[in-house]
C-alpha cells in the first residue's frame, strides 16, 4: 500500500440548531438509544432537556411543570424508542410530544386561572419597590403570561429565557422579522396595559 | 382575553427594548420618544415590564444540575414505572377499600372478604411476577446506581467531567459510506438485519455490545471481532467530532485491529477537530488474521497520521506477531540405572541448548532408584530430544501438549497499552487538577491501580515469554523391578485347644514347656470361673527351629482339638508380595502358638430317659436318692413343673462315672414306665479318654402324661354347632371320656365352629368315634397310631385321643351387608369423612392465617411507603 494515500477526510455536516441539521454523531447517539442502549438513551437526555424545556416553559410558565413535562416526554420516548426508527425525525417528534403534553397541562390548569380575573388579585394598598412586591409582581407576571397567546409566550421566552437575538427567534418559529416585531410588540403592550402589572410610579 | 388593539409603537418599544433596531430606526425612535410623551411613558411601562419578565425569566433559567436532574428523574420514573409489585399491592389496596365501601360497616362481613381480596391480590401478585420480564432500563439503572463510585462510572462519564483529551464517549457503528450522504437515508437498527442492502443502511452494534465497547474504551476491538460481530463487508470509517458541546468519539464499524491504532491516533486528533478516515481490509474474525491484518496495516496507518499529528498509537513490535505457543512433555522412563540414564540427560540436554531445571531422586528399601527430572530445552529441539531420549531405557507413557497462549497475548499486550495510556492521562490529570484534595486523592487512587495493573500484566507477559522461550519435559526415571521386595517373611500361627483333666497343673507344665523350648510368652490367662469351671489361654512365639519338638510335647498334655496352622509370606520393605520370590531371600519368622487350655470333663456318652409315671413328685425324690447313693455321682440340675390342670413334669440331670452307670439307669427305669430312651456316644479317642470309665452325663424326664397310643383328627360339618356341642358334652360325660379342651367361635357371616380334643381308653374308642361321626357330614378323618416296642400298656386301657373340628355352613348373606347395614354404613362413613374434612380445615387456616396477617401488614406498609414517595 502506499503511503501517500491519505484517505479524504470526510468532514461533518456543518452544525445547525435546529433538528433538520442533525450531524452524524448526534443520529449515531440518537441511534443506539433508540437501539436499546441507555447510555447513549442518557446522552440524548442530557442533549436535548433543555431545548425541550425551554418549549415546555414557554407553554406552561412554570418551572417544576416544565421539568416534569421534560421527564415525562423523555419516558414517552423511552417507552416508544423502538418505534421509532427514524433518528432525523426524532429531534421533532420530542418536540411535538413537549408541546402537546404541555397544552394538555395548561388546559386542565385553566378552569382555576380562569376562575380569579387579574383585576381582583390587585390589591390597592400594597406598596411598591419591598421585596415581597416584587415576588407578587412575579407571580402576577406568570399568570398574565398564561393568558397570552401560545406563539407570543413562545416568542417571550426565547427572547428571555434563551437570550436568542431575532433572527435565531425568527429562524426558529419560521417567521419573518416583521411578524415577529409584531408578536413582541403586541405581547409587551399586552403586558403593559394589565392592570394586576401596572404597579408602576408613572409621573 | 380580548385581543389589544395593535399599535405600531409597541413593535418598535419592543425591538428597541430587544436591541433590533437599526441605527436608522433608533434615531427616529429616539426622537419619537424625546417629542412624545405618551410614547415615553409608554416605553417607561415597557421597560418595567422588560426588566420584570427578564427578572422571572432568569428564575427559571435552568441550573447546571438540570440535565442531571432530567436523567435521574426519568431514571425514577422508568424504574417506578416497571415496578410491577408495587402496582399490584396498589391494587391490593385498592380492592381493599373498595369491598370496605361496598360492606359498609360489617365487621364480620368486611373481614372475610378482606381475606378474599388478600388472596386475590396475592395470586395476582404472583402472576405478575411470574410474567414479569426484567426491564432493561431498570437494570441499567441498578447498574448505574452500582457503578457511581466504580471506575467504570468515572469512565463512562468522564465525558461531563474531564477535559476533552481525556474524555471519550465511544459509540461503534459502521456507516458504509461518507455520514452526509447516509444521512439522508433512513437507518436500520441492527446491521444483520438487513443484508441485502448493506450499503444503504447504517448498522449499529447491538446495545450490549455498543456497552462493551464503550466500557473498553474502543480499545478491545481485537476481542469483539473474536466474539465473532460479524461486521465483515463494512468499510471502516473512523472519525472524530465535536458534539453537543463535549468531545466524543465514535469510531465506526468498531470491530476491526485497526480500531486500536484508528482510536489512539484520533483521539491525539481531537483538538484539530479534523475527521479522519480510513479504509480497512474486511474485517477478520480469525485471530491469526487480525494479527495479520495488525502487522500489514500497523505501518501505513501510523504514517497516515503523522501527516496531521505525531502519532501515540503504541505500535507492537513485529516479533511480538509470531505465534505464542508453550510445549510441555511428560514422559515416563524404565532404565537399568538411575545414575547412567542421569548422566546422559545432562549431556543430551546441554548439546540441544537446554538445562537441567531441577532433579531429586530417592532410593527405595530394595536399593532401587527412581526419580522426577525437570529439563528445560529450546522448543525447536524438544521433538528430537525425545527420540534420542527412547534410547535410555524403555519408554511407559509420553505426553506431549502444547498451548496456544497468543490469544491471552495479545489480549494482554492490549491491556497493557490500555494501561499505559490511562496512566498517562492520569498523570496529566494530576497536572491539571484545581487543587482540590480530594480530587488528587482520587487521581492518585486510581493511577495507583491503574500501576497495579500494569505490573501484574507485565509479569504475566514475562512469565509467558519465558515459557514460550523453553520447552518443559518433565520426565519420571525408574529402575527396574522398582517393586520387587528384597526378602520376604514366611509368618505361621498355630492355633489349637487343650482338654485336660486339671486345668491349672497342665497350665503350669505348659508354660515350663515354653520356657524349655526358649519361646516368649505373649500372654497367659488363667481364669476361674464360677464353680469348678476353670480355663486357661496360653499365647508364645517359639523359634522355628523348635515349633515340632515344642508342640509334641505340649500334645503329651492333654487332648488337642481344633488345629489350625496359618501360613503367610509377606514382604520386607513394603514391595510387592506378588512378585515370584528367590528362595534364598525368604526367612522363617518366629512361630506363634495360641493354646487354649479347658477341662475336659466332656462326657463320652449322654443318655435321655423318659418315663412315665403317676407320681412325678415320688419318682423324682426316689431318682434323686438313687443318684445320690453312687459314689462320685454328681447331679447336674433338677426341675419339677406342674400345670395348673394337675400334670406334672420333672428333669433331672446327673453326672455318673461310667462304672455306675448301668446300676443307676436301671433303678431310673424302675420309676415307672419308659417311654423314651436314647443313648449319644462320642468316640473320639483323645489322650484323655479312659474307656468306660468316662463320665456319663443322664437326663431324666419324669412325666404323668402318658402320650396316646392312637391320636384321631376329625372335621364334621353340621347344622346346629352350638346344640350339637352341648349334646355331645352331655354324651362324653355319660360315657365316661373325657374332654381335654373346647372352645367356640362364631364368624360375622354366621360360621360357627368348635373345637373340642376328648381322650379316652382304647376300649371305648371304636363307640365314641361312631357317635361323632352321627353329627353331621364327616369331611375329614386322619388317624395315627403309635406302636412302640416298648409299650407295656394293653390296648384296652391306652389312652386314645380325638380332636374334633365341628363346624356349619356360613350364610349366604353376611350379617352386615343388608340394605339398614349398609345405610348404617354409609352415615358412618360419611361422618368421619365430614369430621375428617373438618380437621384438614382446621389444620389449612393455621397454616394460612399467619400469612394472611402478614401479608395485609407488608401491604399496609407498601401503601404508606408508596404514599410517601409520591410525595
Amino acid at each position: 500500500m502506499p503511503l501517500v494515500t491519505t484517505p479524504a477526510p470526510t468532514l461533518p455536516p456543518p452544525a445547525t440548531d435546529s433538528a433538520a441539521g442533525m450531524d452524524s454523531a448526534e443520529r449515531i447517539m440518537v441511534m443506539a438509544a433508540l437501539a436499546g442502549d441507555d447510555e447513549a438513551f442518557e446522552t440524548v437526555i442530557r442533549t436535548y432537556s433543555r431545548r425541550i424545556y425551554v418549549v415546555a416553559y414557554a407553554i406552561v410558565q412554570d418551572v417544576s411543570e416544565a421539568e416534569d413535562i421534560v421527564q415525562d416526554t423523555f419516558l414517552k420516548a423511552h417507552r416508544q424508542r423502538r418505534s421509532l426508527r427514524d433518528p432525523e425525525k426524532f429531534p421533532a417528534w420530542l418536540l411535538t410530544v413537549t408541546r402537546n403534553a404541555a397544552r394538555d397541562r395548561l388546559r386542565r390548569r385553566r378552569p382555576q386561572a380562569d376562575a380569579e380575573t387579574f383585576d381582583t388579585l390587585v390589591d390597592p394598598a400594597a406598596t411598591p419597590g419591598s421585596a415581597l412586591e416584587q415576588e407578587e409582581r412575579q407571580v402576577h407576571l406568570r399568570r398574565a403570561l398564561a393568558t397570552l397567546p401560545e406563539e407570543h409566550r413562545t416568542a417571550l421566552t426565547l427572547r428571555y429565557l434563551e437570550g436568542h437575538d431575532y433572527r435565531t427567534i425568527e429562524t426558529t418559529m419560521g417567521l419573518s422579522n416583521g411578524a415577529l416585531r409584531g408578536i413582541l410588540g403586541r405581547a409587551l403592550g399586552t403586558l403593559r396595559r394589565m392592570p394586576a402589572l401596572k404597579l408602576v410610579e408613572t409621573p | 382575553m380580548k385581543p389589544t388593539s395593535h399599535d405600531p409603537l409597541d413593535d418598535l418599544i419592543a425591538a428597541a427594548l430587544h436591541g433590533d433596531l437599526t441605527p436608522a430606526e433608533r434615531t427616529q425612535f429616539e426622537t419619537r420618544l424625546a417629542n412624545d410623551p405618551a410614547a415615553r411613558a409608554a416605553y417607561q411601562e415597557a421597560l418595567l415590564i422588560h426588566d420584570l419578565l427578564e427578572k422571572t425569566h432568569a428564575s427559571a433559567q435552568p441550573d447546571p444540575n438540570f440535565e442531571q436532574r432530567m436523567v435521574s428523574g426519568v431514571r425514577r420514573k422508568l424504574a417506578d414505572d416497571q415496578r410491577p409489585r408495587e402496582s399490584a399491592w396498589q391494587s391490593l389496596v385498592v380492592l381493599w377499600s373498595s369491598l370496605n365501601k361496598i360492606f359498609g360497616k360489617h365487621r364480620a362481613r368486611q373481614y372475610g372478604t378482606a381475606g378474599i381480596a388478600v388472596c386475590v391480590a396475592a395470586f395476582s401478585v404472583l402472576m405478575v411476577a411470574g410474567n414479569h420480564t426484567k426491564s432493561v432500563f431498570t437494570t441499567i439503572s441498578g447498574q448505574l446506581s452500582q457503578a457511581q463510585s466504580s471506575p467504570e462510572f468515572e469512565k463512562a462519564y468522564m465525558p461531563l467531567t474531564a477535559p476533552p483529551a481525556v474524555a471519550k464517549n465511544v459509540y461503534a457503528a459502521a456507516p458504509p459510506m461518507p455520514v452526509d450522504e447516509a444521512a439522508a437515508q433512513p437507518a436500520a437498527p441492527t446491521p444483520i438485519a438487513m443484508p441485502e442492502l448493506p450499503s444503504q443502511n447504517e448498522a449499529v452494534a447491538h446495545s450490549t455490545d455498543l456497552k462493551k465497547i464503550v466500557e473498553n474504551q474502543g480499545v478491545n476491538y481485537a476481542e469483539a471481532a473474536q466474539k465473532g460481530r460479524t461486521l465483515s463487508g463494512y468499510v471502516d470509517n473512523s472519525y472524530t467530532e465535536q458534539f453537543g458541546g463535549r468531545a466524543t468519539q465514535f469510531p465506526t464499524g468498531g470491530a476491526n485491529a485497526d480500531s486500536l491504532s484508528a482510536v489512539t491516533a484520533a483521539q491525539a486528533q481531537l483538538q484539530a477537530k479534523s475527521a479522519v478516515a480510513m479504509t480497512s481490509p474486511n474485517s477478520a474474525t480469525d485471530i491469526d488474521g487480525l494479527i495479520a491484518a495488525q502487522s500489514k496495516q500497523q505501518a501505513p496507518a501510523s504514517s497516515a497520521f503523522n501527516i496531521n499529528a505525531p502519532t501515540t498509537s503504541t505500535a507492537a513490535p513485529a516479533s511480538d506477531l509470531t505465534r505464542k505457543l508453550i510445549r510441555n512433555a511428560e514422559l515416563e522412563l524404565e532404565v537399568k540405572s538411575f545414575q547412567a540414564a542421569m548422566d546422559q540427560i545432562t549431556a543430551l540436554t546441554k548439546a540441544t541448548g537446554g538445562y537441567v531445571d531441577s532433579n531429586n531422586s530417592q532410593r527405595g528399601g530394595n536399593g532401587k532408584l527412581q526419580g522426577t527430572v525437570v529439563v528445560k530445552v529450546l522448543p525447536q529441539n524438544l521433538d528430537d530430544f525425545l527420540l534420542k531420549l527412547r534410547d535410555l531405557g524403555e519408554l511407559k507413557n509420553q505426553t506431549i501438549s502444547t498451548e496456544d497462549v497468543t490469544r491471552e497475548y495479545v489480549d494482554i499486550q492490549a491491556r497493557l497499552d490500555n494501561s499505559r495510556r490511562m496512566e498517562t492521562q492520569l498523570q496529566e490529570l494530576l497536572q491539571h487538577t484545581n487543587g482540590k484534595v480530594s480530587d488528587l486523592l482520587q487521581v492518585e487512587r486510581e493511577l495507583g491501580r491503574v500501576r497495579g495493573e500494569i505490573e501484574q500484566m507485565q509479569g504475566q507477559l514475562k512469565l509467558y515469554d519465558f515459557q514460550v522461550q523453553y520447552a518443559t519435559v518433565t520426565m519420571q526415571v525408574r529402575e527396574k523391578d522398582l517393586n520387587q521386595a528384597a526378602a520376604y517373611l514366611l509368618k505361621e500361627q498355630d492355633n489349637f485347644s487343650l482338654l485336660a483333666t486339671d486345668v491349672e497343673a497342665t497350665f503350669q507344665q505348659a508354660r515350663q514347656a515354653a520356657d524349655d523350648f526358649k519361646a516368649q510368652v505373649l500372654s497367659a490367662n488363667l481364669n476361674h470361673n464360677s464353680g469348678s469351671n476353670v480355663s486357661a489361654q496360653l499365647d508364645v512365639m517359639v523359634p522355628p527351629d523348635q515349633i515340632e519338638p515344642f508342640l509334641a510335647q505340649i500334645r503329651s498334655l492333654g487332648r488337642v482339638a481344633n488345629f489350625t496352622r496359618q501360613t503367610q509370606r509377606v514382604a520386607r520393605d513394603g514391595g510387592d508380595s506378588d512378585q515370584p520370590a528367590d528362595q534364598t531371600l525368604t526367612e522363617k519368622d518366629k512361630v506363634e502358638v495360641q493354646i487354649a487350655i479347658g477341662s475336659d470333663d466332656e462326657s463320652r456318652k449322654q443318655v435321655a430317659l423318659t418315663v412315665v409315671t403317676p407320681t412325678v413328685d415320688d419318682a423324682l425324690d426316689k431318682a434323686k436318692s438313687d443318684a445320690l447313693a453312687g459314689a462320685g455321682t454328681e447331679i447336674l440340675s433338677s426341675s419339677l413343673d406342674k400345670t395348673p390342670e394337675g400334670q406334672s413334669t420333672a428333669q433331672l440331670s446327673v453326672r455318673v462315672p461310667g462304672k455306675n452307670y448301668n446300676a443307676l439307669l436301671d433303678s431310673f427305669r424302675a420309676l415307672g414306665r419308659p417311654s423314651s430312651f436314647s443313648l449319644q456316644r462320642d468316640d473320639d479317642s483323645g489322650p484323655g479318654a479312659n474307656g468306660d470309665d468316662a463320665p456319663v452325663i443322664l437326663n431324666l424326664s419324669l412325666t404323668d402324661d402318658e402320650t396316646p397310643l392312637q391320636q384321631t383328627q376329625l372335621a364334621v360339618l353340621a347344622t346346629d354347632v352350638d346344640s350339637q356341642e352341648q349334646q355331645l358334652k352331655q354324651d362324653a360325660a355319660n360315657a365316661g371320656v373325657e374332654i381335654k379342651a373346647s372352645s367356640f367361635q362364631r364368624q360375622p357371616d354366621g360360621t360357627e365352629t368348635a373345637q373340642m380334643t376328648f381322650r379316652l381308653p382304647m376300649a371305648k374308642y371304636p363307640a365314641f368315634v361312631e357317635v361323632l361321626k352321627k353329627l353331621g357330614k364327616v369331611e375329614s378323618l386322619t388317624v395315627s397310631r403309635n406302636d412302640r416296642p416298648d409299650q407295656t400298656r394293653t390296648d384296652e386301657t391306652a389312652p386314645a385321643e380325638i380332636d374334633l373340628t365341628l363346624h356349619n355352613q356360613g350364610d349366604i348373606v353376611a350379617d352386615d351387608s343388608g340394605l339398614w347395614a349398609t345405610l348404617r354404613q354409609m352415615f358412618g362413613e360419611g361422618a368421619a369423612a365430614l369430621f375428617g374434612s373438618v380437621r384438614v380445615i382446621g389444620v389449612v387456616v393455621a397454616f394460612l392465617v399467619p400469612w394472611l396477617i402478614t401479608l395485609v401488614i407488608v401491604a399496609w406498609i407498601g401503601r404508606r411507603i408508596y404514599i410517601w414517595r409520591k410525595r
